[in-house]
């Protein structure tokens, strides 16, 4: 590398030193060369400066984009992720929703299925009382057998006939058909709310 | 010939009045190091997008001008990078004919400035048409005040060089 070159390229951008600028000046009066370098390169930058200068597009005078919707985009990145969390809580509710209201309706078709079983049992029951009723006034073995009920459901009626049959006393007999005519006149009315433990009670 | 002084004032300007008056020189910077029109004016629209939106950040360290020619150059060199990486490299051929001066002409400036690279092109337009201090585009540059004396130095060695052989 040229010294003198590399101090007079300092010197055209004024970042010589003083004393180095007397050197230098010493050096360029004497030397032909280097003052045609020192020419060139101020030629150079009076000349790349103009063409710089010079240089002209047609650039937008005003400013080409809105300055708000770029900010209005940074705030929309900024409130994105509590939106998408939104809009998942509210798919997640919405889905809850409808699977309670899915389960209600289930509940529904249940209790309205345990309330014809159980109005069909209290209907055989009746029967049974009725028969059994016949039966402690001395014609036991004939109403049982004619009994219409009994011949349907085997396990059920046998079961029932046979609690029946320990029935002796007659207040306790009294009070049994006293129970089932209550159920018959109730039974369009009966709820869930009228068993208790796996028994009638109430009016 | 008007000549742009760079001062150090560390007052902040309105947007409008900031991109009316800088817009230009953004966009001779980056035309010097992306050598292409249509590259240097996407370079000015980045340039002033990426302003907007850390304006808030911009503590006034620096002035606004020295900001804006830093976010420019980060965007110039990246788009650089990215060229080189997707291999859409000048064939070396295409380049010397469409550069290289008609065997009857002279050379211009234009054409032997574009012979140097970006950033030999970038240290003279900062020093020579911006007029920035040595230490002023070690800053922007991001290199020693050393190399950038010797850089500029070989720059504008290289240049005459090519100049004298045009002729």
């Amino acid at each position: 590398m040229n010294k003198i070159e590399l101090q007079i390229s300092q010197f055209i951008d004024d970042e010589l030193s003083d004393e180095s600028q007397k050197e230098l000046f010493e050096i360029l009066a004497a030397d032909k060369g280097a003052r045609k370098t020192l020419s060139d390169f101020m030629r150079l930058k009076k000349e790349i400066s103009a063409l710089h200068a010079g240089t002209t597009v047609n650039i937008p005078r005003n400013i080409p984009f809105q300055k708000n919707s770029i900010i209005d985009a940074r705030h929309d990145k900024k409130y994105r992720a509590p939106f998408i969390i939104s809009v998942a809580a509210a798919v997640v509710l919405t889905m809850l929703l409808f699977i309670n209201r899915v389960e209600n309706q289930n509940g529904l078709i249940q209790l309205s299925s345990l309330q014809k079983k159980y109005i069909s049992l209290m209907n055989e029951n009746s029967i049974l009382i009725k028969s059994a009723a016949v039966k402690t006034g001395g014609e036991k073995s004939a109403s049982a057998k004619s009994t219409p009920g009994v011949s349907r459901n085997k396990n059920t009626t046998g079961y029932i006939a046979g609690n029946i049959r320990s029935f002796t006393d007659s207040d306790q007999m009294r009070r049994i058909a006293r129970i089932s005519e209550m159920i018959e006149a109730n039974k369009s009315v009966i709820t869930k709310d009228d068993f208790i433990g796996g028994q009638i009670v109430g009016n | 010939m008007e000549k742009i002084i760079l001062t150090n004032k560390r007052e902040i300007i309105p947007f409008t009045e900031l991109y009316e008056k800088h817009s230009m020189d953004i966009y001779r910077y980056a035309l010097s190091i992306l050598k292409d029109s249509d590259d240097a004016k996407d370079a000015v629209q980045e340039t002033f997008v990426k302003y907007v939106e850390n304006e808030s950040s911009f503590r006034g360290d620096a002035s606004q001008k020295t900001w804006l020619l830093i976010v420019s150059r980060n965007y110039c060199y990246s788009r650089l990078r990215r060229a080189e990486k997707s291999n859409i490299r000048i064939d070396e051929e295409v380049f010397d004919k469409t550069y290289e001066p008609e065997y009857d002409s002279e050379i211009t400036l234009k054409d032997a400035l574009m012979c140097l690279s970006a950033e030999q092109n970038e240290l003279l337009f900062l020093k020579e048409y911006g007029g920035y201090s040595y230490k002023e585009i070690a800053d922007i540059t991001e290199q020693s005040l050393e190399n950038v004396k010797i850089k500029l130095f070989r720059a504008r060695q290289q240049l005459r060089e090519i100049i004298k052989g045009g002729k």
